[in-house]
């Protein structure tokens, strides 16, 4: 410019500063540098991660300079550039020396409620964010291995000296230093039970008053260095020991009531609802009175009655969206899922026009699917062009154009061309396998033989690769309710198409209510007979009405119509096969002799018969039965029944003249009466689900390994 | 009697002004104008504010329309400025004759989705996703105007900047580095506005700087605002900028 020109060169600059914003407050630029992150690398010694810090901002104050006051705009450009790739490069230094970067620990980031403590430190709920030098500060660690309760698998235990089993005990206190050893990351290997035991932190999860107990595998933390920290997750599998007796105790005090609930099993179904429900949902699968409960737990949590306004029902949205957010998740099922069915039943208006607006992401599938509003279809094909959840959710209509639509996008997603783009074969399969979990997330009838088309191609195309989402593609079938036909034309592709072997296609085959599912399992059982007992196994846990006639004729094969010689599962696989010939067929068994009698009992007595409405049409023979004997294993089944009617049977045979029969009623009354005592005293929170936990073996360090306590009493 | 001669006088110069950048720059913008009509007709998939592509053309005619407009040879400057016509006045008939070509596209635009001539031909192509999504597809009018103004708006600053800032006339080092400046800040754009934009939202709204100047309207809008926000400061202060520039331009005969 020459000297005499009077433009103004600030202004010049100013503009040009504004036009190089985007470039300046580029997320890669230094903007993560804050005056806290430069602390902590000063504090922690991280001379590395500092020095690329300070490098960082006087580039990016050379760009302001170079741009506002200099107006040098290739210069600023550069520098601009220079600065990101510099901090790029740091975090692929993050990536391989994390040691020299502030580290952060990230537990369960997507469960909400878990208590996190280390060495009895109490550290707070997840999901959990601590620094490394805020968790040293609270936490110091412990010279001598502590105590444990017990251990899960304890039978394991002795195993663990060859280290070959040591992955399969889960703890009550978990050794592992999270910032020891931060080259070692991703590998799973890496880790042992010596240098855990060693590492002086001992972890303890506890939810809602149940410990959960992790496995020193599952320990295993994913790192990424991202921001200014570089961030270590893990979110171990817990398992909680006492959450079986503790499901017991409530479904106990809700048999009592006659699945009436109290307010106080509401109140506390509610308030542990993160743990509990889940399981209880399930138990409700099978017994209709637990869902009926579980109904009325939703209904008084959010406020649900009969005859409810819009405004009404729109209160309960946002109720439901509040708890979403605080639980960082919307599950299903889930007391949220639950409102939201209750909500879309007739809401279809409320839905539509809150849809986007104040329902969060994770709920939309449930919701679309649940009451598909008509008014969106049109936003959700619109949206549906990237593929994923959109495409589910208009997908899932009963309409021919989301017919269309599903059809085109598999058409696209071409099984023997590469893909497009730089990715090549990677980008392919990764959009296969996104394919293969839409088509696994479809529920539409109308799009099904397309989808077995697509899914099944592309399994042959690639032989094992995508094994696993084939069946969980058969899987997420047999979950749902299938409509008529569907069922058979389901088994038929099972049993003729997919490339699996011939146990896997049998145990999915066996949940399949088909006139297939028969000839397929007689045909397969005569090839292999050592199938047998899959297939009862099988239907032990999934009642199937269609193999009613294959178990009566298995049980004639095996011992005529008596039930002593049979095996017990095929007697459990009877007993919840509930169909009209089935029943006839076991009374008829009932009926014939006292040994009869008392195997069934037997059966039913390892079954949980609270679960088997169709038992009630047999409490009614059991009072009548007069036979000492009979009555002892009677006594047996019913001290599982928590129903008063059970308890009314048992407090007359109680008075009875024989001893034995006396005594035994005696005792399972008073066993019922411990339960419903422990079951109120859980309710009113004067006792914890571990509490419940009885005749647990506490183990304890004796220098070089953990032992049982009784042991090293016993050698002192 | 006077005035109002002088009035009709700049008005002929004007219209004669405008008959000679239009010339300038048809040859140039029909041929855009008709890719992007071509590209929104024969897009099988739904259009989207997110359609790099699309944005891409947009930047494109921005970039085309402000350097041609605001290239002038040496001889033509010359006749130019020695009408008789304020520098204000000529400067602001031509910004204004650059953004009216882009509305015209954007008309354009509009009249092939919203008539239903983009939906016909896409029904004929077997396009599962047509007639549903006809007026959700109208957004693009929206990121084809502000990446449109937005090179417009950059490419006639820088331009007019280099006329004052820099002796003699532009080398093909500095149309690479003008491409060049474009392309970078274009990826930046794109990364930031458009892909990972709920991040870079996220990350943008802990920036010292962003808190200092924009995290109020961060904190309440969303990532498409955030380049509306943009492309409002660029206008203003480019204009301005171009216009300072414009006023002291230096021309010699």
């Amino acid at each position: 410019m020459r000297h005499d020109n009077r433009a103004n060169r600030w202004v010049l600059n100013t503009a040009a500063f504004v036009i190089f914003l985007p470039v300046l407050l580029h997320p890669e630029l230094n903007l993560s540098i804050t005056p806290g992150y430069i602390k902590s690398l000063i504090e922690g010694g991280h001379w590395m991660g500092l020095s690329l810090a300070v490098v960082i901002i006087i580039l990016y104050l050379a760009t302001i300079i170079f741009v506002i006051w200099k107006g040098r705009l290739r210069l600023a450009l550069l520098t601009a550039f220079t600065a990101i790739c510099v901090l790029a490069g740091s975090f692929l230094v993050h990536l391989d020396r994390g040691a020299d970067f502030p580290r952060q620990l990230e537990l369960f980031e997507s469960t909400a409620g878990i208590d996190v403590y280390c060495n009895d430190v109490y550290l707070g709920k997840s999901p959990l964010r601590l620094s490394e030098s805020r968790f040293h500060e609270k936490v110091k660690p412990w010279d001598t291995p502590p105590r444990q309760k017990t251990v899960i698998g304890e039978t394991l235990l002795e195993k663990v000296k060859s280290k070959r089993y040591e992955s399969e005990l889960g703890w009550f206190f978990i050794p592992y230093d999270y910032f020891d050893q931060p080259y070692e990351f991703s590998s799973p290997r890496s880790f042992s039970y010596d240098k855990a035991v060693k590492s002086g932190y001992w972890w303890r999860f506890e939810r809602d008053g149940c410990t959960g107990f992790a496995k020193i595998g599952d320990m295993v933390w994913f790192a990424h260095g991202f921001r200014q920290y570089f961030s270590i997750w893990s979110s171990p599998a817990l398992q909680y020991p006492a959450l079986d007796p503790y499901l017991k105790h409530l479904l106990h005090d809700l048999a009592r009531l006659n699945y009436q609930p109290s307010l106080e099993w509401i109140r506390h179904v509610a308030e542990s609802s993160g743990l509990l429900f889940q399981h209880l949902y399930e138990a409700g699968q099978r017994d209709s009175r637990v869902m009926r409960a579980l109904d009325a737990v939703v209904r008084a949590e959010f406020g649900i009655h009969d005859g409810m306004l819009a405004h009404e029902w729109e209160e309960v949205l946002n109720k439901i969206m509040l708890r979403v957010r605080q639980r960082h998740a919307f599950r299903t099922p889930s007391l949220e899922s639950m409102a939201m069915d209750l909500i879309v039943q007739g809401n279809t208006k409320l839905i539509e026009t809150h849809f986007f607006e104040r329902l969060s992401p994770s709920t939309w599938e449930h919701v679309a699917l649940k009451s598909q509003p008509p008014a969106l279809f049109k936003r959700f094909v619109y949206d549906s062009r990237n593929g994923g959840q959109f495409l589910v959710m208009a997908g899932n209509y009963s309409r021919p154009e989301a017919l269309r639509l599903v059809r085109r996008y598999f058409r696209d997603v071409n099984i023997d061309q590469p893909a497009k783009g730089f990715a090549g074969t990677a980008n392919l399969r990764q959009r296969q396998s996104e394919a293969l979990i839409t088509a696994v997330q479809l529920q539409n009838p109308l799009v099904e033989p397309e989808l077995r088309d697509f899914v099944l191609n592309l399994v042959k195309a690639h032989p094992n690769e995508f094994d696993h989402e084939l069946r969980m593609f058969i899987d997420a079938r047999l979950k749902r309710l299938l409509a008529d036909g569907e069922a058979d034309s389901l088994a038929e592709w099972v049993a003729e198409a997919v490339p699996l072997a011939e146990d896997e296609k049998l145990k999915f085959l066996v949940r399949l209510n088909s006139t297939r599912t028969q000839r397929y399992v007689r045909d397969i059982l005569r090839r292999h007979p050592s199938y047998q007992e899959t297939v009862l196994q099988t239907l032990t846990e999934y009642a199937n009405p269609s193999l009613d006639r294959f178990l009566i004729e298995t049980l004639q094969a095996a011992s005529e119509v008596s039930a002593i010689n049979a095996p017990p599962s095929l007697l459990r696989a009877m007993i919840l096969c509930s169909t009209p010939r089935m029943h006839a067929f076991l009374d008829e068994m009932w009926n014939a002799n006292d040994i009869n009698r008392i195997t069934l009992l037997s059966a039913m007595k390892h079954d949980e018969p609270n679960y088997f409405p169709q038992l009630h049409r047999w409490i009614a023979p059991i009072s009548q039965i007069e036979d000492a004997g009979i009555r002892l294993a009677a006594i047996l089944v019913l001290d599982q029944i928590d129903t008063p009617e059970s308890s009314e049977i048992l407090g007359n045979w109680a008075l009875s003249s024989d001893a034995a029969v006396k005594r035994e009623a005696e005792r399972a009354l008073e066993n019922y009466r411990n339960r419903s005592r422990l079951a109120r005293e859980l309710l009113a929170e004067n006792v914890k689900p571990d509490d419940l936990l009885t005749g647990q073996t506490a183990y304890v360090w004796n220098g070089r390994n953990y032992v049982p306590e009784a042991a090293v009493s016993e050698s002192k | 009697m006077y005035h109002h001669q002088m009035n009709q006088r700049e008005k002929y110069v004007s219209i004669e002004f405008l008959k000679m950048d239009a010339r300038k720059v048809l040859p140039f913008y029909v041929p855009v104008l008709l890719l992007t009509v071509g590209y929104v007709l024969f897009q099988e998939m739904p259009l989207a504010r997110t359609d790099w592509k699309l944005n891409l053309i947009a930047c494109l005619q921005g970039m085309v329309i402000a350097w041609v407009l605001f290239n002038d040879s040496a001889g033509t400057e010359v006749f130019v400025f020695s009408r008789p016509l304020s520098r204000v006045r000529l400067f602001f008939t031509r910004w204004a004759f650059g953004i009216s070509f882009q509305l015209l596209t954007i008309s354009v635009v509009f009249f092939t989705v919203a008539i239903g001539l983009r939906s016909e031909i896409q029904v004929l192509m077997n396009s599962p996703y047509q007639p549903m999504v006809k007026w959700y597809e109208l957004s693009i009018l929206s990121s084809i105007a502000l990446y449109s103004i937005l090179s417009y708006e950059i490419v006639m600053f820088l331009k007019l900047r280099h006329r004052v800032v820099s002796v003699g006339p532009l080398t093909w080092r500095d149309y690479i580095w003008v491409v060049l400046i474009c392309v970078l800040i274009g990826i930046i754009l794109t990364g930031l506005f458009s892909n990972i934009g709920p991040i870079a939202y996220q990350m943008m709204s802990w920036a010292l700087m962003a808190k200092l100047v924009l995290v109020s309207f961060f904190a309440i809008l969303g990532p498409i605002h955030n380049l509306l926000i943009y492309v409002v400061l660029v206008t203003i202060v480019g204009t301005l900028a171009s216009l300072h520039c414009y006023q002291n331009m230096e021309i010699e005969s």
